[in-house]
C-alpha cells in the first residue's frame, strides 16, 4: 500500500505524458482553456543597465476560437532587483502587467508552433527608477505591448499541453523600456 | 474541473496578493543635494535635511483629528507614528586621495519640533552634546573607496519617539536615545495630559549630519512605506506644486532653563 503512495505521482506523471497507443489519433480539447506559467524576465537596453533579471510569473484564460486561433486575457507579474547608483542598494521592484492577446497556432504534429501578441498595462510597485530618469514623477502605469511566440505540446491527456514561450514587451510611459521574457507553461482546456 | 467555491478562492486569492502587494510598496525620496566637507581642506562639519513632502490635510482628516483633540485633551498630529515607516539609505564617498574616517549622524523632526543636539549645549567648558538619534559610528573609509548603511524602519521608529519623549515629554535627550522605548504605549505631556501612542507624532523631516577627516560626500535617500489611505507622501513628491504639499515648519526644541 505505501508503495502504492509512493508510485502514484510517478504514475500520474507517465500517463499525463505518454502518448496514445498507436495509431489512434491524439486527441486535444478545445475551449475555453487557462495557463499558468514560470520564467524569467530582464530589461534591455537603457533599462537594463539599471535593473537585474528576475523571476516571472503568469496567468492567461481564454477562448480557442478556431483550431489556429484563441484570445486569452493575461496577468503576470515579474519581480527585479534594481541596479541604481546607491543609494538606494539592493531594492526590488514589481511589475504587475494586464492585458488581452491573440494567439495563432500551426500545428505540427503532437506540437503547436504559435505566435501571440497583444496590449494592455503595466504597473510599477516602486519610484526606485525615478532616481535615474526611467520614470517621471509619480508615474507608476505605462500601456503595454507584447509579442512573441513558442511551441506548444499535447500531452497524452487531451486537456493538458504544455509549452515554452518568449516575449518582447515594450511600456512606453516608462521611457520606452523594452524587455524580454522567456516562461514555461502548463495550459488545461476545459 | 474546479468547482466554482474553488476558482472564486484562487481568484480571491491572486487579488489580493496584488492588493497586499500594493499597498505596501515603498516609496523612494531622493534628498535634495548631497552633503559635502573637506572640498575647502578646513570644513569636517556639514549638515543636510529632507522635508518629506506631505499632501494637503483633506478637510475630512481634519474634522475627525479635530474631534479625537478635543475628546482626549491632547494635541493630535496630522502625521502619525504608525502613519509612515521610513528608513534612510546612505552612501558616504573619500573622494580625497587619503584614507579617511567619517561619521554619518542622523536627527529628525516632527510637525511640531526639530532635535538638535546642540540646542542642548548650556555653554559649560569642555561639555559635549547629547547624542543624536541614531548613528554617530566611526567608519574607516578608503581613499576613493565608499561605504553604505542603512538606518532600520525600527531604528527611525525609535528616533520618532524619541523626539516626542524629549519634546512633548520632557525626557532628557540622555534618557530618551539611550534607552530603548518602542513598547511604550502612553506618555504624559508637560500639562500632565496622557497621550496614547496612537497620538505620537512621526518623523517628517530627516536631518543628516557628516563629519569626515577627509574630503567626503555623503548621499541620502528615504524609503517610505505609506500606511495612510489615501497616501501622504504627494504622489509627485518634489515635483508638486508648493500649494498642494502641506506648509510644515517645525520648530527647533529649546529645553527649558534649569530651575
Amino acid at each position: 500500500m505505501m508503495r502504492l503512495a509512493h508510485l502514484a505521482p510517478a504514475l500520474l506523471l507517465v500517463a499525463a505524458l505518454a502518448g496514445p497507443a498507436r495509431g489512434e489519433p491524439v486527441l486535444a480539447s478545445k475551449g475555453p482553456y487557462s495557463e499558468a506559467s514560470l520564467g524569467a524576465a530582464a530589461f534591455i537596453g537603457t533599462s537594463g543597465e539599471y535593473s537585474r533579471p528576475g523571476p516571472a510569473f503568469g496567468l492567461r484564460a481564454g477562448l480557442d476560437i478556431f483550431s489556429w486561433f484563441s484570445i486569452g486575457a493575461v496577468l503576470a507579474m515579474e519581480v527585479h532587483e534594481a541596479n541604481v547608483p546607491p543609494p538606494p542598494e539592493g531594492e526590488y521592484f514589481q511589475i504587475y502587467q494586464g492585458g488581452a492577446d491573440g494567439r495563432i497556432s500551426v500545428p505540427i504534429g503532437r506540437a503547436n508552433l504559435f505566435g501571440d501578441g497583444g496590449v494592455g498595462l503595466a504597473m510599477i510597485s516602486t519610484n526606485v527608477l525615478a532616481k535615474v530618469g526611467i520614470l517621471d514623477p509619480g508615474e507608476r502605469f505605462t500601456p503595454l505591448f507584447f509579442a512573441g511566440g513558442g511551441l506548444e505540446y499535447q500531452l497524452g491527456n487531451r486537456h493538458y499541453a504544455a509549452g515554452i514561450a518568449g516575449q518582447l514587451q515594450l511600456m512606453p510611459a516608462f521611457s520606452a523600456a523594452q524587455s524580454v521574457a522567456g516562461r514555461l507553461y502548463l495550459r488545461y482546456t476545459y | 474541473m474546479a468547482r466554482p467555491g474553488m476558482r472564486t478562492t484562487i481568484v480571491a486569492a491572486l487579488a489580493g496578493a496584488v492588493t497586499f502587494g500594493c499597498t505596501d510598496d515603498p516609496i523612494y525620496v531622493q534628498a535634495p543635494a548631497p552633503i559635502e566637507v573637506g572640498a575647502d581642506g578646513t570644513t569636517t562639519t556639514a549638515s543636510g535635511s529632507l522635508l518629506l513632502p506631505i499632501r494637503l490635510e483633506t478637510a475630512a482628516e481634519m474634522e475627525a483629528r479635530t474631534a479625537v483633540m478635543t475628546e482626549l485633551g491632547v494635541m493630535i498630529p496630522y502625521v502619525t507614528r504608525d502613519d509612515l515607516e521610513l528608513s534612510v539609505e546612505w552612501t558616504v564617498k573619500n573622494v580625497s586621495d587619503a584614507d579617511g574616517v567619517a561619521r554619518v549622524q542622523m536627527n529628525g523632526a516632527n510637525e511640531w519640533f526639530s532635535y538638535n543636539p546642540a540646542a542642548f549645549l548650556t555653554g559649560g567648558e569642555d561639555e559635549e552634546p547629547p547624542p543624536p538619534l541614531s548613528g554617530d559610528v566611526p567608519l574607516e573609509i578608503r581613499a576613493g573607496e565608499e561605504r553604505s548603511g542603512t538606518f532600520r524602519e525600527d531604528e527611525l521608529a525609535e528616533a520618532g519617539l524619541d523626539v516626542e519623549l524629549i519634546t512633548r515629554g520632557g525626557f532628557t535627550p540622555f534618557a530618551a536615545v539611550l534607552d530603548i522605548q518602542e513598547d511604550m504605549d502612553e506618555m504624559t505631556d508637560a500639562a500632565g495630559m496622557s497621550v496614547p501612542s496612537e497620538a505620537f507624532a512621526g518623523l517628517v523631516r530627516i536631518d543628516m549630519t557628516l563629519i569626515a577627516d577627509r574630503h567626503m560626500v555623503l548621499e541620502y535617500s528615504v524609503r517610505a512605506r505609506d500606511h495612510r489611505d489615501p497616501g501622504l507622501l504627494h504622489e509627485d513628491l518634489f515635483d508638486a506644486p508648493p500649494e498642494e504639499l502641506q506648509p510644515l515648519a517645525p520648530a527647533e526644541f529649546v529645553p527649558p532653563p534649569p530651575p
